[in-house]
């Protein structure tokens, strides 16, 4: 491989040029932000083949999806108008054809922005577990007894799975064993007053629902793997964190049902 | 089992304007190129690096002698939180570069195969371009306008797009 050299930075064809496509994948799966995902589209054409590869998204509304909610009387297309922007966002979503791990926030309510909904999914060719974690309230440590303000009830869900993308090409036939292959097995758990130190944060009130096909309690550590360096944020990383905690320290408290 | 001869092997790297770079052996195999041709013994005492400039070898191997000192992750359960932050703080003012020297070291740590450099590179770029204009992008990545969208395709994306530019 012959790498050519621009000693004149000044010079018109751009050294970024020269950066095989894997290493633009493997910036443009850093982003995560899709908002700025989807302006790359328009950076080049390059951009704009290579930003449709990414594995990585998270989506942040701030305007609720139906902040104008529609009436009895409204008709569907007026329903879809109020969306607006976030329906037009969604589309675009569409387009992304390898995601692997989607997170999407939006507020939960009408009248309080501080309320976020949190959930995440990350897809396979089936659903292998899915995952609920709701703390009642989420401090950072250092914060935890002056801060009176409530940074409010973050919700999180997970759905994990393997692969992704032939998802969208299931035969009925294969959407109907995805159906036979419903997780059989819940855990409930609930942990009053949960300590996160490597993320540093403290968690109040925490209600885990683990729904798995396998016994995921027996096998969390390659479940989920706790790298701070690989998160894009440090809630991320609390809420990964919190899990963990409950399955190794508050296993007591778990109650397990069999669904099936 | 290396012996202790051989850990204190020099290798000696020679840059495309033909500076040469003395380091110790640890030091070059954080370069998985390297390493795969010294393991099959089809490295000469000089390794000419004819696509790699001085300025960006010498901050690769700044960076690979940092990194060959400091503990693996993996040599023990116990993570020593204070290396962790050290190495941590040290990529962060390693990072402190302007976007062609990023884009050069970039492309060296690509073809000498150093995936921590090529990811911190890569986090860096795509830090400095999040929550900027399409405009902006390319200004800071230099990009060729050979690629530019036609007229037509932008607005097009433009309207797909419009959401994300509220």
């Amino acid at each position: 491989m012959k790498i050519s050299k621009k000693y004149d930075v000044a010079d018109d064809s751009s050294s970024f040029s020269c950066l095989p496509d894997e290493i633009v994948l493997q910036i443009l799966n850093k982003l995560v932000d899709f908002k700025t995902l989807c302006l790359c589209k328009l950076v080049s054409k390059r951009f704009g083949r290579i930003v449709h590869q990414v594995d990585t998204i998270s989506f942040t509304s701030f305007t609720h999806p139906l902040a104008d909610p529609p009436t009895e009387e409204s008709i569907p297309t007026d329903i879809l108008a109020s969306l607006g922007s976030y329906w037009s966002a969604i589309m675009c979503l569409e387009n992304f054809g390898r995601v692997k791990s989607l997170r999407i926030q939006v507020p939960s309510s009408f009248d309080n922005n501080n309320l976020l909904f949190k959930w995440k999914i990350k897809f396979g060719i089936r659903v292998d577990s899915f995952i609920f974690l709701s703390p009642n309230s989420v401090f950072p440590n250092k914060e935890l007894y002056v801060n009176a303000n409530d940074p409010g009830q973050k919700v999180r869900v997970s759905l994990n799975g393997e692969k992704v993308a032939e998802m969208r090409n299931l035969s009925e036939a294969e959407l109907r064993k995805l159906h036979d292959d419903i997780p059989d097995r819940m855990s409930v758990c609930y942990v009053p007053l949960l300590k996160l130190p490597v993320s540093g944060y403290v968690m109040k009130g925490v209600t885990l629902i683990l729904l798995g096909k396998n016994d995921l309690l027996d096998d969390i550590d390659s479940f989920m793997k706790l790298d701070v360096n690989d998160f894009e944020d440090k809630e991320e990383v609390a809420y990964s964190e919190a899990m963990i905690e409950i399955v190794k320290k508050h296993r007591s408290r778990i109650m397990i049902f069999n669904l099936g | 089992m290396s012996t202790s001869s051989s850990s204190s092997k020099k290798i000696v790297l020679k840059s495309a304007d033909n500076e040469t770079f003395e380091i110790d052996e640890i030091v070059a195999l954080e370069s998985q190129a390297i390493k795969n041709m010294i393991e099959d013994e089809c490295a000469d005492n000089v390794i000419p690096l004819g696509n790699i400039d001085s300025k960006t070898l010498s901050k690769i191997i700044e960076y690979c002698k940092k990194h060959a000192e400091s503990p693996k992750k993996d040599d023990n359960a116990d993570i020593d939180e204070k290396a962790v932050e050290d190495l941590k703080s040290f990529d962060a003012e390693f990072a402190k570069v302007d976007m062609p020297l990023i884009q050069d070291i970039l492309m060296a740590a690509n073809f000498l195969n150093i995936d921590n450099l090529i990811g911190l590179m890569c986090r860096t770029i795509a830090d400095r371009i999040k929550g900027k204009t399409p405009e902006e992008i390319r200004k800071i990545l230099n990009i060729n306008k050979n690629d530019l969208l036609s007229p037509e395709q932008e607005a097009k994306a433009r309207e797909e797009n419009s959401w994300a530019f509220d």
